[in-house]
């Protein structure tokens, strides 16, 4: 029974502290972003250590610090766990070496950090940068201040800390050039059966070196040194020295150590044998966490400045030893056609500063844009870094692709030494367009595409809806419609057509106001009908049609004028009205004799008559 | 058979062809700036691209299409009034592209820049474009007419109802037409401040300031003194601003950046 409850609060106990491990896991995320400058203030000739501390998390993506007048150089990172009491919190620190181009009063921006996908900003610091000289000289040749170490840890220089362990920095040359890469091992022996814990990466305890590469995870092994076992853990890294002089290399590592400590004997208060199981000595106050410093002996390292002279122009700060190989793609083209350079430079050295090497082709013949960034290759073998150029002939005639030249410092045999790739050969085919002097931007990226681009985001942030592929309908000018000579014509036809129109709808409008003058009109119409009529039948010597027609021309005439009836319109009317002597009565007389006797007029009497008609009616 | 025609006619045939490729050819070297524009912008290269879109508006007029790219391209050089004025005229030319619209609000918004809340009448008229009106105007005064002749020609009363009815509605669409053309083109010669710059209370460089204008805003001119303009903006706040800062919108030299001219 008592086994049985024993087990059972085991197990409770068990489950509770894991999940009391996991809530304050996930509880402890509170995110913070800081960054600090030691010293706020140095010499041109100086540096300063910059370190950005993010807390909450173990893992973090900063941006390149930037600062007017300012030169960043990354020292590495340091990730730190820690669980105290059933708490956890971990944070990692960014560390950079900071130096001055000018003196001044400088400010390094807020720095963008990613964290878990959110985006944190430190706030501004700023510097004062005095001349050089200005500030009394650090001493043991380092420069700047020594970054800040937690004023609860101690500091274990090798030698002094024989109850843990101790740190060694072995450096494979004594003697390099500024820039040239510097391997190194560093070695860090822990007696064994010790509780230690790495809090941190080896760093470089001053500012005389910049770290280049150092392995993410040490080697473990185990020594015996005097009968001692140890366990080993190995580095391998590279740094570059900053200046000339005389400088030590120096590195540290934080640690922390689980030092056990004596549980005293419980009050009894309760008589519970249960909190006496030795089993709960290893969860309470069994053991206490001391943080220390580990610190390497100083290996004093001679710095020596690359000579002057023979410096070629394309030497742009590559030390070590390199090879150049070149390819182009394609080499059957046009005038006007991209080409794309490959340029691999391997061998080893230091590759950070291994630049694209010089394209020598000259702008009247070629056309050539920047090259790429360079993709750094490292594997067991070599290291390499490719760059791609895109250039471009402007001439037919080019039949060769000209060297590229790539230069270095090889501190083995103390010079400098260019490397020329060799001519290649290009074949050029015939083009039978006029070949326009603004030739097409190559491709350079691979991924690089015709179609229009994602929305990407400009310097602020605001998507832009992509550009559009295609030019559309061109114009000369952003005139108005109305100075446009169609749309001039199309309105003044349409003014013409409606002046037309008013004019036309007013006619008609007096004309349906007056019965008389439709009438008249309609009158007039007819008569002059009758006329041409009349003048055919004269024309065609048909004297009876003549005289009808003639008869009806009076009728309608003095129909309108006395308001009879045409039709009953007779000589003697015309006798009685008009005046004596009229020729019209003998004209009217005469038509009705001739209707009956079919007498036939001559051509003159139908003329003489006709004329008299017309003077008649008008 | 004529010797001339079985000797010649395989000349003509090759001439004729050779006649109809040589254009497309030009045409195809023409159309090689607006892509290379195109495919430098892709590259992240806008000074170049925009130096491809003013060839391109050199040799071919410029299009809504093009505008809006240079638009984009000066957009990215964060030169917000050039922005501004690069999509007000691409809208001049295509007044219901989305996508100008989109970017103009997207740049003004990310500067800053407000415009006064719109009346409902305003934004009838941004319906349609000034010339879109006009045409739409015009077009309907014509066909008004056109209905008012037939109407008078013809002479049976019953069979002009259609015309009738028709010359109505050309002739209220006419009219209901000419408010927004009008206010289009009273603004039509509107600027763009292409840096930011202080209304002046006289045409003159030692003159108090009245306010500051900010870059990308649009300014209605009124008069013009010597090398100064007297604007107002869209709050009808007035001062004098220097001809050089201000790009009007009716100007084809400031789409290819010259110097600014003074108001005609």
């Amino acid at each position: 029974m008592r086994k049985a409850i024993h087990n059972t609060l085991i197990l409770l106990l068990l489950v509770t502290t894991t999940w009391t491990a996991l809530t304050a896991t996930a509880l402890a995320g509170d995110i913070s972003v800081r960054a600090s400058l030691q010293p706020t203030g140095f010499a041109v000739d100086q540096s300063a250590r910059l370190t950005i501390t993010v807390s909450g998390t173990s893992s973090a993506g900063p941006e390149e610090p930037h600062g007017d007048g300012l030169q960043f150089f990354s020292q590495g990172q340091s990730t730190q766990m820690q669980w105290i009491n059933g708490k956890s919190s971990s944070s990692v620190s960014f560390s950079y070496l900071v130096q001055a181009v000018s003196p001044g009063t400088h400010t390094i921006e807020p720095i963008t950090i990613n964290v878990g996908g959110k985006t944190y900003r430190t706030k501004a610091i700023t510097c004062k940068v005095e001349p050089a000289a200005a500030t009394p000289a650090p001493q043991s040749g380092r420069q700047g201040g020594k970054p800040a170490r937690p004023p609860s840890s101690s500091r274990l220089r090798s030698g002094e800390a024989d109850q843990i362990g101790f740190m060694h920095i072995l450096p494979k040359m004594e003697t390099v050039y500024a820039g040239e890469l510097l391997p190194f091992t560093v070695k860090a022996y822990f007696r064994q059966g010790m509780r230690v814990t790495i809090n941190s990466a080896p760093r470089l305890t001053n500012n005389n070196f910049i770290l280049e590469s150092l392995d993410k995870k040490p080697v473990q092994s185990e020594d015996i040194i005097n009968g001692t076992p140890y366990s080993l853990l190995t580095w391998n890294g590279a740094v570059s020295a900053v200046k000339q002089g005389n400088f030590p290399l120096e590195v540290d590592m934080d640690v922390s150590l689980l030092v056990r400590s004596r549980r005293r004997p419980s009050s009894s208060m309760f008589g519970s044998p249960l909190f006496d199981d030795p089993f709960f000595d290893n969860f309470f106050s069994g053991y206490t966490q001391k943080d220390i410093t580990l610190i390497s002996e100083k290996q004093t390292i001679r710095i020596k400045d690359l000579p002057k002279k023979g410096k070629p122009i394309e030497f742009t700060g590559a030390i070590g030893s390199f090879s150049l190989a070149v390819k182009a793609q394609p080499t059957v083209v046009q005038a006007g056609d991209p080409i794309t350079l490959k340029m691999i430079i391997q061998g080893s050295g230091n590759f950070g500063r291994v630049q694209a090497p010089v394209f020598t082709g000259n702008g009247n013949n070629w056309k050539a844009y920047p090259p790429s960034a360079g993709n750094l290759e490292q594997t067991e073998k070599a290291t390499k870094k490719e760059f791609e150029q895109a250039i471009i002939p402007t001439r037919p005639t080019i039949r060769q692709i000209p060297p590229v030249i790539f230069a270095y410092y090889d501190p083995d045999s103390e010079k400098y030494i260019s490397l020329h790739s060799d001519p290649i050969a290009l074949s050029m085919k015939e083009v039978s367009a006029p070949v326009s002097k603004q030739v097409e931007p190559p491709t350079v990226q691979p991924q690089y595409s015709q179609q229009p681009e994602q929305p990407a985001k400009n310097v602020s942030g605001a998507a832009l809806v992509p550009i559009h592929t295609r030019f559309g309908k061109g114009v000369d000018e952003l005139q108005p419609l109305y100075q446009k000579l169609w749309f001039q014509l199309l309105i003044a036809t349409a003014l013409i057509l409606l002046l037309t129109s008013l004019v036309l709808l007013r006619r008609k409008r007096r004309l349906a106001g007056n019965p008389e003058l439709v009438e008249k009109k309609e009158l007039t119409r007819k008569i002059e009908t009758l006329l041409t009529q009349a003048q055919e039948a004269m024309q065609s010597r048909d004297s009876r049609s003549f005289l009808a027609i003639s008869r009806q021309i009076l009728q309608q005439r003095f129909g309108l004028i006395w308001q009879i009836e045409p039709q009953a319109i007779c000589a003697a009317d015309l006798e009685r009205r008009l005046e004596t002597g009229s020729p019209l009565v003998e004209i009217f007389k005469k038509t009705e004799h001739t209707m009956y006797t079919g007498e036939e007029l001559s051509t003159n009497e139908m003329e003489h008559i006709l004329q008299i008609v017309r003077e008649e009616v008008r | 058979m004529n010797p001339f025609h079985l000797r010649f006619k395989p000349h003509i045939l090759l001439s004729a062809i050779l006649l109809l490729i040589f254009p497309i050819s030009v045409a195809q070297a023409e159309k090689d700036t607006f892509m290379l524009g195109n495919q430098a912008y892709m590259h992240k290269d806008f000074t170049a691209a925009i130096t491809y879109y003013q060839q391109t508006a050199a040799t071919r007029g410029l299009s809504a299409s093009l505008l809006y790219n240079m638009g984009n391209c000066y957009a990215r050089l964060e030169k917000t009034g050039l922005t501004i004025l690069a999509y007000e005229q691409a809208l001049r030319l295509d007044h219901g592209n989305a996508d100008i619209r989109s970017n103009l609000q997207t740049i003004r918004k990310k500067n800053g820049i407000y415009q006064q809340d719109k009346p409902w009448w305003q934004w009838l008229f941004d319906l349609l474009g000034t010339n879109q009106w006009l045409l739409l105007s015009g077009c309907s005064f014509f066909i008004f007419s056109c209905c008012l002749l037939l109407i008078a020609v013809l002479e049976k009363p019953g069979v002009g109802r259609i015309p009738k009815a028709l010359a109505i509605c050309a002739l209220l669409t006419t009219l209901l037409t000419l408010p927004p053309l009008v206010y289009g083109y009273l603004h039509w010669q509107d600027a763009v401040v292409l840096t930011k710059t202080r209304l002046m209370i006289s045409p003159f460089a030692e003159a108090d300031p009245a306010g500051a204008i900010k870059e990308g805003q649009v300014a209605h001119p009124l008069k013009t003194y010597n090398d100064y303009i007297l604007v107002t903006d869209f709050s009808g706040r007035k001062g004098w601003v220097p001809g050089k800062e201000l790009g009007f919108l009716d100007d084809f030299e400031a789409a290819l950046k010259k110097p600014g001219r003074s108001k005609k």
